[in-house]
């Protein structure tokens, strides 16, 4: 029985319990409540669809094993971009990521809800030469740019996911945003 | 405050997360650089492109998979599913399975015969009764020839008679005889323990009375010997078993064609009181039992085997004083009579005997007392006991 998930002002306990009980139904309603934050980090970080969908699965497979242990420090959402940050990043450093990411240039279309030709022209361009500027990025400014301008986490959550000091985290927020300008400068001159 | 040192800042102030020591220099110093400013809004146009990009969408069906991945079904679900699912597709092509290979199996045994005897052999229980084309198949086996090897022919003796379960004339005609020695009980000694000729021995008498009858032969082929082991069939054997001596003598002539004299022996009812070799009324009524099993022994083997080994004609004045007189020779020869055939009149009457070979000038020598004994045939290889077919003519 799906139970619904609210992100919120913290996890309902009762989800949780069920959570850590091993519950289907539970599993299955948080899968279903996250499965797009875990796939869009991935598949920005990744830049390719395939890979980013067996990352989110492999991010909710080591969940659904770690869940028994997961005290309720932090928030169930965070926790996920932790575990998704550390597989992405994990498949990025992997030798055979590296090889074939040389000369994959194909950046990944995003799905643009938002309705209107017009709008849908104008912000194509804009948007293609965002994702490309941010798979330029190197990887360690790239997850944090992603974790703060695109998840919207506090520097402290993103601090806590990367396990990494604060100083660390706006250092390399900071120096992604400059380069993302530099990179997109034809579109804000 | 220098532009590098605002413009090292610049990320920060769009999250606005400056220490508030420094935002009043910072805010002076952006006051009056336009190109700081210019600097600060294409930072927050950048930030605000990247909060407004389209959120990605998993693919439909992200979460089944994940939730089939985390709870995977137990192994005897997946195996149903792989065997039965869909089962209106994979039942009935199961079935068919099943089927072609039963009527392959059962193809495969009737077309077989080294399956099918295997499968007889393998089984202790009796095989179905015979159909008439395999007892037309068998019939030659099982009346072809008199001498061959003695192990395999015992073996199929025992096996037949294992099989007739119950043949009463072996069992009645000779239990005192009933020995643990001679050829056969060696041969079957030599099969491993649990085979079912083996074990089939104890309930086959019709198998210990060649043997028992012969027990200082070991090696020479008894009279029963029926030496196609390669076409061990139930039927003939069995039917000569327990087929009427009448008939075997009736069918001795015909030995030349015997698929036919299988059928006559097998078509041949049981009659009373003839199931037992006849001794004739000059039998000695004192001889032992063991003696006289031995005899009924021979006389079975005799009856199994379809040809004479030697015929004669006996020419005689009268032909009742002669055959009381053969009767009074026969148990001084060690000879038994196994038929007598009374012809009409003008026709001679066939008597059957059956002599140990070692004693068969001794026999013939009497016959020579009673009458002209002319003997018409003899044979190359003399068996043990021979068989001979004394024609009686009176010279009338």
């Amino acid at each position: 029985m799906a139970v619904p998930v609210a992100d919120v002002g913290g996890d309902p306990p009762e989800l949780l319990e069920r959570l850590r009980a091993g519950d289907r139904g539970a599993f299955e309603s948080f899968v279903a409540a996250h499965q797009h934050r875990v796939y869009g980090l991935a598949l920005r970080m990744l830049a390719n669809a395939a890979e980013a969908q067996d990352a989110a699965q492999e991010v909710f497979l080591r969940a659904h094993r770690a869940l028994g242990e997961f005290r309720g420090a932090a928030r169930l959402s965070t926790w996920l971009y932790a575990i998704t940050s550390r597989v992405c990043l994990n498949r990025l450093a992997s030798g055979e990521r590296r090889l074939e990411r040389r000369g994959d240039d194909a950046l990944v279309r995003f799905a643009d809800p938002r309705p209107g030709p017009d709008r849908a022209l104008e912000q194509g361009e804009l948007e293609e030469a965002l994702h490309r500027a941010i798979a330029e990025l190197p990887e360690e400014r790239r997850i944090v740019v992603l974790l703060r301008d695109v998840e919207g986490l506090a520097y402290e959550e993103i601090a806590q996911a990367l396990d990494l000091p604060i100083g660390t985290v706006r250092s390399r927020l900071h120096r992604a945003r400059l380069d993302l300008k530099d990179k997109l400068e034809r579109f804000f001159p | 405050v220098t532009c590098p040192d605002v413009r090292a800042q610049l990320p920060a102030l769009v999250d606005d997360d400056l220490a508030p020591s420094g935002r009043p220099a910072l805010d002076a110093h952006l006051a009056t650089c336009p190109e700081c400013r210019h600097e600060l809004a294409r930072l927050r146009a950048t930030v605000a492109a990247l909060r407004q990009l389209g959120p990605a969408r998993a693919p439909a069906g992200f979460v089944d998979r994940v939730v089939a991945a985390a709870f995977p079904r137990p192994w005897y679900r997946r195996l149903g599913d792989a065997l039965f699912v869909p089962i209106r597709l994979k039942l009935p092509l199961e079935a068919a399975a099943v089927l072609l290979v039963a009527a392959s199996a059962v193809y495969l045994h009737q077309r077989t015969p080294e399956v099918s005897q295997l499968a007889h052999g393998v089984s202790p229980s009796p095989p179905d009764v015979p159909s008439p084309a395999r007892q037309t198949a068998r019939a030659p086996a099982a009346s072809v020839g008199r001498s061959g090897p003695a192990g395999a022919d015992e073996l199929t003796a025992g096996r037949v008679a294992g099989q007739g379960g119950g043949v009463a004339p072996p069992r009645e005609a000779a239990p005192p005889a009933r020995r643990e020695t001679g050829p056969a009980r060696e041969v079957l000694a030599a099969r491993p323990p649990g085979d079912p000729v083996r074990e089939g021995l104890p309930a086959a008498p019709a198998a210990q009375v060649p043997a028992a009858g012969t027990p200082g032969d070991a090696g020479s082929p008894p009279p029963s010997a029926r030496p196609d082991a390669s076409s061990p069939g139930p039927a003939a054997p069995e039917s000569q078993a327990s087929a009427p001596l009448p008939a075997t003598a009736k069918t001795a002539p015909a030995a030349a064609r015997p698929g036919a004299e299988g059928r006559a022996a097998q078509e041949s009812p049981p009659g009373p009181g003839e199931d037992r070799p006849r001794t004739g009324p000059g039998a000695p009524a004192a001889s032992a039992p063991a003696a006289s099993a031995e005899r009924a022994a021979k006389a079975l083997g005799a009856r199994l085997s379809r040809t004479p080994d030697a015929s004669g004609r006996l020419l005689v004045a009268a032909r009742a004083p002669a055959e009381a007189a053969l009767d009074e020779l026969l148990p001084r020869v060690g000879a038994t009579r196994l038929s007598r055939r009374a012809g009409g009149a003008g026709e001679p009457v066939v008597v059957e005997l059956l002599v140990p070979a070692a004693r068969y000038g001794e026999l013939t020598a009497g016959l020579g007392r009673i009458g002209r004994w002319t003997p018409a045939r003899e044979p190359a290889v003399w068996p043990a006991d021979v068989r001979i077919e004394v024609a009686i003519t009176d010279v009338r």
